[in-house]
């Protein structure tokens, strides 16, 4: 499923439960985003997943409405664009495809 | 208004005046139960001599998100020198994971990607021998690796953190300071899922404890050489040569954090307790 084919505005419980693949590209046109229009009430930092795409929890889509802390963000994005690239996928799976995290210097 | 009513009137501390002020300007929403609770917390802090300890303290209050991120102390002295960025920086959370009052009250980590930067660096402290890191908790840890705050640094060694739960060199519930492979290590074991306050603190080169709501519960007398570092620490996880650390997010509700210099047991005991009183006030 990709991000245009979600029902906007969407419940925060089933947010959680989704993920928001996208590419480094997009990534970095997000971050300019950010930087022109967000604030740091709120920063989506993406994690990177082990296939080289980046992810973010879809609870970030419940602040994008009018009022909510990624709105001005949201309204200056390209809306064909972000519905096109960003692919939505199950939580869960997102989470599965995060890198297993490096040893620790100190053996954690 | 007779003269008498006037001097009955409860007063509001000019630091919960300051914070409610910063907190609305960030967004927040101050109600008044909310803003009578910091109060009675500051001026507790002023009348049991605990207030000149806590460099960095956020009541996780304001109403929503916006108003959570803004700190009440963000020095130890009001109107003195500020460290750290004036609000947390929010990574991740949004405005659901937040809820001011009630049981369920708090900023709920996910365990995954969520975490603030606070932008205070411990060497912000006066002395690597005198720390004190606390927070309150529901939803805590009882296995992993998850970090309620801290920092480390690689090179000069420096680690100041403390552990949602720690299954490093002892298990549970753990305040560390050292190097990254030795420290003072006082560890709570099987600790549960609440912290109605838990303090970890250091108060000399080879006395570290961890306070559990006011009462002393383990210590630890390893003398080891340290240094406060100058990375912005993370709360929700550990800010490790500036990135997060992956695997150590916690997933706990966080009530509260403080960062400031070390507590002896009469200062953990009062400062307990006005975190208690504040947390209650609000009914979590």
């Amino acid at each position: 499923m990709l991000l245009r084919d979600l029902s906007m505005p969407i419940s925060e419980t089933e947010a959680r439960g989704l993920a928001l693949v996208f590419s480094p590209a997009l990534a970095a046109r997000l971050g300019q985003l950010h930087a022109a229009y967000g604030s740091t009430n709120c920063v989506p930092v993406p994690s990177p997943l082990i296939d080289g795409r980046l992810m973010l929890c879809a609870d970030v889509l419940t602040e994008v409405a009018v009022g909510g802390l990624l709105a001005a963000m949201w309204g200056a994005a390209d809306q064909t664009v972000l519905g096109a690239a960003v692919e939505v996928i199950a939580w869960d799976a997102a989470v599965a495809m995060m890198p297993t995290p490096e040893p620790m210097p100190w053996g954690e | 208004m007779s003269l008498s009513v006037i001097a009955a009137a409860p007063t509001i501390h000019h630091e919960a005046i300051d914070w409610a002020t910063r907190a609305s300007a960030n967004g927040g929403t101050i109600s008044t139960t909310v803003l009578r609770a910091v109060s009675d917390f500051c001026a507790a802090a002023d009348r049991e001599a605990f207030r000149s300890a806590i460099y960095r303290f956020n009541p996780f209050a304001g109403g929503n998100l916006s108003g959570a991120l803004v700190p009440l102390y963000r020095g130890p002295t009001f109107g003195g020198t500020t460290f750290g960025n004036s609000t947390d920086t929010n990574v991740n959370f949004v405005s659901a994971d937040f809820i001011e009052t009630g049981a369920t009250g708090g900023l709920k980590g996910n365990g995954t990607n969520k975490y603030l930067q606070t932008g205070f660096a411990s060497n912000s402290l006066p002395s690597a021998t005198s720390v004190h890191l606390s927070a309150s908790a529901t939803q805590a840890a009882t296995s992993g690796n998850p970090v309620f705050l801290g920092s480390y640094n690689n090179t000069p060694p420096g680690l100041l953190v403390l552990d949602d739960f720690c299954s490093f060199n002892a298990t549970g519930r753990s305040y560390r300071h050292g190097s990254l492979s030795v420290g003072q290590f006082p560890v709570v074991s099987s600790p549960g899922a609440t912290e109605a306050h838990v303090i970890g603190t250091r108060t000399a080169a080879a006395s570290a404890a961890i306070y559990r709501a006011g009462s002393l519960s383990t210590t630890n007398t390893t003398n080891v050489s340290t240094t406060n570092n100058a990375l912005g620490m993370f709360v929700f996880n550990a800010n490790f040569n500036g990135s997060p650390i992956s695997g150590q997010f916690s997933a706990a509700r966080l009530r509260m954090y403080s960062i400031g210099t070390g507590l002896n047991a009469t200062q953990a005991a009062a400062f307990s307790a006005a975190v208690i009183s504040l947390n209650t006030a609000l009914g979590r």
